[in-house]
């Protein structure tokens, strides 16, 4: 391998076409401060036109190419191509057990499937009120991480059990769902409440931490589903108390 | 459909993940209890378990009940872990319901099987 | 590892685990499988015990057997079991509970540095059964 080199190796599938995936090697010129997807752009443009990747903002903010980068999940956008020099090769292949529309971009219908579940937005006390809902910065901070979520499916892909369940919520869907519980501007509670604690809401949790692990924003949802299940068990115990 | 199903599900599963808990904690202090009286108490070591040394043993009030006590809540806590491990996968969260009748039966058969199987052992010498 | 090694479990276009699975994933593991082991051992020992209670002579001769070296160790093996599913499971019990969730490895460690005591002492208590009294 030249000094200046990096080979990519990248899982092929063409759904239409292919009975198996197959892996493909490509060489890419070093630039300084490369990044994978700058080095899957270079194999789209100068090599192989027909390779297929998602992307969109190119800063890690809008999670869309999140992918398995040498062995661990991660952000494309993101990671270095310096950081991985100590492999011969970077093997690159979609998100863990995913339904492949094309090589490395992944059907997310499952996934934002399970996200409507939780009723991804916020229902507000009405009458609603002329400007805007008042929330103090003390009441702002228990929902400072869930919210910087950046949806990549990092997570859910990476949960064994949102692999063997389709009914689970997954990681992503029940974090954001807690941000909307500890949101003090949120009126559904119970109703939220309601979805989490049924058998494929946070039951189906054992704490593997994997979402933790993989997760690119280093947010926390194994923390969030505990909440939540403590929120649920208490309602249990002591009943639907009305909000004030 | 799945949205439906999830939607309408009037199962919570909060009791099952607490009494799990709960029979957990449980368990460590029963287990340790009937291991150490059937191997370590009022026993010598080396001598291994008889008939006999089982009937003098549940002449006490004390084991009976530790015994019958660590039967109930283990056979809980080992369905109820078999329930979840079933539950994690789509074949068997379809059929939830079919799962929990089954485990259910499950439990109560050797339940009582495990009531039965220490009646001879009981109030043999007197006690 | 071959994309195609792990097509009957994980349908057929995936990398198997991902190497960011840590700590926590290989706790699951364990807690589950010996979680599955003991519920297992639980019936052979309730089919055992009935053996007692149909037939006297037959147990005792069981326990005769089970007295060997060969089942103590055996036998010893699923204390170990229990204990690192009891362990572990304090862990989890401890997660839902809020505490050391942030901290969740080094919890980890902690929990099996209490399971390698208390299999050490285990392991003494039985050693006698192994190797014969003092």
């Amino acid at each position: 391998m030249a000094e200046n080199e990096i080979t990519l190796k990248i899982q092929r599938f063409d759904p239409t076409m292919d009975s198996e995936p197959y892996w493909q090697s490509f060489k890419v010129g070093l630039k300084p401060s490369m990044t994978v997807l700058d080095a899957l752009f270079e194999v789209l443009n100068h090599q192989d036109g027909s390779l297929a990747f998602r992307f969109c903002c190119r800063a890690g903010v809008c999670g869309s190419c999140a992918m398995v980068i040498a062995g661990k999940v991660r952000l494309a956008c993101e990671t270095q191509i310096a950081t991985l020099l100590d492999k011969d090769e970077i093997c690159l292949s979609p998100l863990p057990h995913q339904k492949v529309v094309k090589d490395l971009a992944v059907d997310y219908d499952l996934f934002f499937e399970r996200l409507k579940r939780v009723k991804p937005y916020l229902v507000g006390k009405e009458p609603y009120p002329e400007k805007e809902y008042i929330q103090l910065p003390k009441e702002r901070v228990p929902i400072n991480e869930p919210i910087d979520c950046i949806l990549c499916g990092s997570c859910t892909s990476a949960c064994t059990m949102a692999w063997t369940n389709r009914d689970y919520l997954g990681p992503a869907a029940l974090l954001k769902s807690y941000r909307f519980l500890a949101d003090t501007r949120d009126t559904l509670k119970h109703e939220r409440l309601d979805i989490v604690e049924s058998e494929s809401g946070v039951w189906r949790c054992h704490t593997q931490f994997n979402c933790v692990e993989v997760c690119p924003r280093k947010l926390n949802p194994t923390e969030a589903i505990q909440r939540q299940k403590i929120a649920a068990f208490k309602r249990k115990l002591f009943g639907r108390k009305r909000k004030g | 459909m799945a949205d439906k199903r999830l939607a309408t599900s009037k199962v919570a599963g909060t009791w099952a993940w607490f009494f799990q808990r709960l029979s957990a904690v449980l368990l460590i202090v029963l287990l340790g209890v009937h291991i150490w009286i059937t191997h370590f108490a009022d026993i010598d070591p080396e001598v291994h378990i008889t008939v006999a040394g089982v009937e003098t043993r549940l002449d006490q009030l004390l084991y009976i009940a530790v015994d019958y006590a660590l039967l109930a809540v283990v056979l809980f806590h080992g369905l109820n872990g078999a329930r979840t491990v079933m539950l994690d996968f789509d074949m068997f969260a379809k059929r939830h319901r079919a799962v929990d009748a089954a485990l259910f039966i499950v439990g109560v058969v050797s339940l009582i099987w495990g009531i039965i199987v220490l009646f001879p052992f009981i109030g043999v010498n007197g006690g | 590892m071959k994309v195609s090694s792990f097509k009957w479990l994980f349908g057929r276009n995936s990398e198997f685990w991902p190497t960011n699975m840590n700590t926590g994933m290989w706790a699951w593991v364990g807690h589950r499988l010996t979680g599955i082991l003991l519920v297992v051992y639980l019936f052979l020992h309730l089919s055992f015990l009935s053996q007692a209670s149909l037939n006297h002579d037959s147990f005792d001769q069981l326990m005769e057997t089970m007295a060997q070296p060969l089942f103590v160790l055996l036998d010893f093996l699923l204390v170990c079991a229990v204990i690192f599913h009891a362990m572990n499971g304090l862990r989890v019990v401890l997660f839902d509970m809020g505490i050391g969730i942030r901290k969740q490895k080094l919890v980890f460690w902690i929990m099996m540095a209490i399971s390698a005591v208390l299999v050490l002492v285990g392991f003494w208590l039985i050693s006698v059964l192994i190797f014969g009294g003092a």
